[in-house]
């Protein structure tokens, strides 16, 4: 037989649902909206060194227009393997008189004296090293800058031209990363538009690593700084 | 000019007295570049301060030297 009574009641009445009307947040919330600063020092682990392309809290590098409470949040830089092209022509250039001396006595037909040799071998490793050092000089100053408070773009394009500029968190709009190109999906990398409201600067963080990682962060610290 | 000293003067011509006086213009123009290396690295190791600074202005500074040595090799030995 069914039991048509059951002595013992019991509440079938749901609790109301108490919401958080109190104005005050709940721990989450205010955990959320802490200022980066206040983060637990696990979060704050350093990942890469100053001389990475994707540093996490770099530990040692401050910027000219840093403030005292600003951090260092992310240093990006672009992708090392972008440095390919400039590494490969240096490399050609290396060895280019090892070749030059075997086969100049073919199409050259007078001789060249030796102080003349030497002076010219001076002047041709010279310019290899300036090659290599003026373009680890354009990769290593070419960054951006990711704080607790803004994104600052450092761009160093030649020995002549250079734009740096910065935007507040709580400016920017719409984060875009455009992956193109085969050497960028294998070895991960790719460019982020970041639009900012008003009169502040877009930027164009070319060939950053790890694009995926960089725009949650982003994201994050916009939202943080918002709630503040 | 007396037309018999530019006769001379093209007898005695060498290319290779030619040749030094190309690579001194070419290597004082190198040196001028190399300080405008040596000076954007410094203002750029201003914006961005690192550990690798100091490598930084030591590699500019080397750079420099090694262009001014060579120039005074050029001049004294060619």
């Amino acid at each position: 037989m069914p039991d048509i009574y059951n002595g013992t009641k019991t509440n079938t009445k749901e609790k109301p649902e108490i919401k958080n009307i109190n104005p005050v947040k709940n721990e989450e919330q205010v955990k959320n909206s802490e200022p980066l600063t206040a983060k637990t020092k696990e979060d704050k682990e350093p990942i890469g060194d100053f001389l990475s392309s994707f540093s996490f809290y770099p530990r040692g590098v401050h910027f000219e227009t840093q403030d005292e409470k600003e951090e260092i949040v992310m240093l990006l830089r672009r992708h090392i393997v972008t440095n390919f092209l400039w590494i490969f022509i240096a490399f050609i250039m290396a060895v280019f008189p090892i070749f030059f001396s075997i086969s100049s006595k073919f199409f050259i037909p007078f001789h060249i004296p030796v102080n003349f040799q030497i002076v010219f071998l001076l002047i041709w490793y010279t310019l290899v090293f300036s090659v290599i050092f003026i373009n680890f000089l354009v990769w290593y100053f070419n960054v951006y800058i990711l704080t607790n408070k803004r994104i600052v773009d450092v761009d160093f394009y030649n020995l002549v031209y250079k734009k740096i500029s910065s935007a507040q968190l709580n400016k920017v709009q719409d984060v875009t990363i455009k992956s193109y190109g085969l050497l960028r999906i294998i070895f991960d990398f790719a460019d982020i538009f970041i639009q900012t409201a008003g009169t502040e600067p877009n930027f164009d963080f070319v060939a950053v690593p790890k694009p995926d990682v960089v725009a949650r962060k982003i994201n994050e610290l916009v939202e943080r700084n918002k709630n503040i | 000019m007396n037309p018999e000293k530019i006769t001379d003067l093209y007898n005695n011509f060498s290319p290779w007295l030619a040749a030094k006086v190309f690579i001194l213009l070419f290597l004082i123009f190198y040196i001028f570049f190399a300080l405008i290396v040596n000076r954007q690295a410094s203002l750029m190791n201003h914006i961005l301060e690192a550990k690798f600074s100091p490598i930084v202005k030591l590699l500019s500074i080397i750079h420099l030297l090694a262009i001014i040595s060579i120039f005074i090799i050029a001049l004294l030995f060619l």
